[in-house]
């Protein structure tokens, strides 16, 4: 992923109150994306419920 | 990452059965150059060459399959072989051969394709290439670094996006935003399946349905008229240079042309300078009418009328602050201070009167300027007059071309009504992509009616709406909101970025540029958007000379290409075509710094200059390439006298590495 893009991630992550590990998630599932290794729609529902879990985790922290 | 172009194998293609080798620093010269008499196969080369190493040629209809097919009098081959080496060099230095390979089945017009990931290594069914180097060969990152000279002009052409394109290509932005469309649809569906037993949710959910149907119905019609556009503009492409053709043929008529055309250009450029003119006249309110300054100046009067009471508020809450008495030398009582309280609001500040002041100076200082109407009024004059000026410099082309017609032949006549029929398809197609993608906001009527909304991006609008409302009545608000903040999370990220990466990129392909032109020169780029915003001290300039267009455009696909850590060889056909003969030697003097491999598809017209610079600039890689057929008989006679090592004869065609042979034997005529 190109280094403006991993900036701008943790930029965007930091001001929707993210922790770190929600955002390395989102990384994470960007990457996955960008070297085509998501590669069914199951894996998909797999990455995004991993991704919305903590992204609801750091709500309940809030 | 270095990729660099090995090798080339064809086979019953149309093209001579042959296996090309090509050079690369550090092995040998940069530059390669390859020349081919017309008809030989150019274009298919450069074609499958693409086509296998972004593996679309998995996906090529039969039609096309079979148009790759050798005919010889008038058999078609049955299968073809072509075959892609590239060498791949990481950081480590360690050296990957990676082969893509495409068996022609002419016959059925199917192919198979192939990969080798390693040298030594199997052959493995379909495209596979590494998996760091998949992102950068995509059709649009391809062809940043494979392209036909035009290609040049579509980069610093406004109606191409051509740089934009390339970017979003080549730092997966165009792919992020793929996918955001791809969650969305993953989340619509895990709200459409939620099993809740209320007929609110059931309801809402049917006409979440009816949304999504129209949405995949207006989009794929807005994909549609898309395709159609890209078709039509090759069409017109090459419909205009058809009709140039008709025209260079009848006397005077391209001169007069190009004094039309550069007369469009100027009444253009003059109407987009006043406009801006008059927008920026017009954010001044006082220059619409002059009604609103005599409504501004009655109320003037009025406050002149008025007696301002100076700065009483101010001198009474000093006068209580301060309880020094009364100016009159009397103490203050309470009573004369509740008294005093009580109506000081009703007096102004010091700041409330320096405000009234300063409303009055204003609307004496626009009555003074009486002028300021009548200015922007003439300023519409004006425009009105440029406007007619550029309508007259339009029909005079019209004008122009009727004449051109009447004077053609019966094909001429009909290349400009087949280009006249392809630019009014691109009108009405242009206008259906504008319709399908309108945005607005939609009422609650609006909600119930999806088969009233013509435009995909309204009727995507309405799912979001409609997922939010599902979500929240069958206890998913908080994933409605997780899904939401990836969404906000990732748009934002990937627009930013490209924010960012245009403005780098910039400053990088202008530091390239300072590299390789001459001083002097007096282009760079002033901004990159949509497409590359050439000029000069801020003076925006529609293109440079040829020369400096195709520089900006090397030196931005490099930028593209560092910025990626990534080198690919650049392979041009006609590299310098658009070049004019004196620039080209200097170009071609700067191209073996400029990359670490070059591969051009030369044509005879490009030889002067170009030739003397490259050698000037290093060693060269000469490469002809010509079918054994009658037509070739004197290069034939003459590949019979040179050095047999640099000579390879196949059944059908020859290949000859020798420098001598390629300078005396010019191929590839330009004009055909």
């Amino acid at each position: 992923m190109n280094r403006f893009i991993e900036d701008e991630l943790d930029v965007a992550c930091k001001e929707e109150g993210l922790s770190i590990e929600a955002c390395k998630a989102i990384k994470a599932l960007l990457n996955r994306k960008l070297n085509n290794e998501i590669q069914s729609n199951k894996d998909l529902t797999n990455d995004l419920s991993r991704v919305y879990g903590l992204i609801k985790d750091d709500f309940n922290e809030d | 990452m270095k990729i660099s172009i090995e090798q080339i194998e064809t086979n019953g293609l149309r093209c001579p059965n042959t296996v090309i080798s090509f050079k690369n620093k550090p092995t040998g010269p940069v530059i390669n150059l390859l020349q081919m008499p017309n008809g030989t196969g150019k274009t298919t080369i450069i074609e499958l060459l693409q086509g296998a190493l972004t593996g679309d040629a998995i996906n090529w209809s039969p039609t096309k399959i079979k148009s790759y097919a050798r005919k010889t009098e008038g058999d078609l081959a049955v299968e073809g072989l072509f075959k892609l080496t590239i060498s791949i060099e990481r950081n480590d230095k360690h050296i990957q051969i990676v082969v893509f390979q495409i068996d022609f089945d002419f016959h059925h017009g199917k192919v198979d394709f192939f990969t080798t990931p390693n040298k030594g290594a199997g052959m493995e069914d379909g495209w596979s290439p590494p998996k760091d180097l998949r992102q950068y060969i995509t059709k649009s990152c391809v062809e940043v670094f494979v392209f036909k000279g035009d290609k040049v002009n579509d980069i610093i052409s406004p109606e191409k996006e051509d740089a934009e394109v390339t970017i979003k290509a080549f730092f997966g932005i165009d792919s992020i935003e793929g996918f955001v469309g791809i969650v969305k649809d993953n989340f619509r569906n895990r709200v459409s399946q939620t099993t809740v037993n209320d007929r609110n949710v059931k309801s809402e959910k049917a006409l979440l349905k009816r949304w999504t149907d129209r949405y995949i119905l207006l989009k794929e019609k807005y994909e549609e008229f898309s395709k159609d556009l890209v078709n039509f503009e090759k069409k017109e492409k090459d419909l205009k240079d058809n009709w140039g053709d008709v025209i260079n043929k009848q006397k005077g008529a391209n001169d007069k042309q190009i004094e039309i055309e550069s007369n469009i250009e100027e009444t253009k450029n003059q109407l987009s300078k006043h406009s801006s003119l008059v927008f920026e006249q017009l954010k001044n309110p006082f220059s619409i009418s002059n009604n609103l300054i005599s409504g501004l100046v009655i109320m003037k009067d009025s406050l002149d009328r008025m007696k301002l009471p100076g700065a009483s508020r101010t001198f009474f809450d000093e006068l209580i602050a301060e309880d020094n008495g009364c100016i009159c030398g009397r103490e203050l009582d309470n009573k004369s201070i509740q008294k005093i309280e009580e109506n000081i609001d009703s007096y102004l500040s010091n700041n409330e009167i320096n405000i009234i002041n300063d409303i009055k100076r204003g609307i004496t200082e626009a009555n003074d300027d009486a002028s300021i109407v009548d200015g922007l009024k003439g300023l519409f004059d004006e425009l009105n007059i440029l406007h007619e000026s550029h309508e007259d410099a339009l029909n005079a082309k019209s004008v122009f071309d009727q004449n051109a017609k009447r004077n053609a032949d019966k094909d001429g006549s009909d290349i400009f009504d087949k280009l006249t029929e392809i630019t009014e398809k691109m009108v009405r197609a242009r206008a259906a992509k504008r319709n399908l993608s309108k945005n607005s906001s939609l009422s609650d009527d609006d909600l119930k009616r999806p088969e009233k909304c013509y435009s995909y991006i309204i009727a995507e609008k309405a799912q979001d709406k409609f997922i939010e409302k599902i979500g929240g009545m069958s206890d998913m608000l908080k994933d409605v909101q997780a899904n939401q903040i990836l969404q906000k999370v990732i748009t934002t990220a990937k627009d930013k970025a490209l924010i960012h990466l245009k403005d780098h990129l910039k400053k990088l392909t202008n530091q390239k540029l300072k590299e390789t032109l001459s001083d002097g020169s007096q282009i760079e780029v002033l901004e990159i958007d949509k497409f590359v915003q050439l000029g000069w001290n801020n003076i925006k300039q529609s293109e440079g000379s040829g020369a400096q267009n195709i520089i900006v455009a090397y030196s931005f696909a490099r930028s593209v290409l560092e910025e990626a850590s990534i080198e690919f060889p650049l392979i041009v056909d006609h590299p310098v075509a658009q070049v004019d003969t004196a620039n080209r030697e200097s170009l071609g003097a700067t191209l073996a710094s400029m990359m670490h491999q070059f591969i051009g598809f030369l044509i005879d017209t490009e030889r002067p200059g170009f030739l003397e610079g490259v050698n000037s600039g290093g060693d060269v890689h000469y490469i002809s390439l010509f079918s054994d057929i009658k037509g070739n008989a004197a290069f034939i006679d003459s590949i019979k006298k040179i050095n047999n090592d640099e000579t390879y004869i196949t059944d059908n065609g020859y290949l000859c590495y020798n420098k001598d042979f390629f300078i005396e034997n010019s191929m590839g005529v330009g004009n055909v």
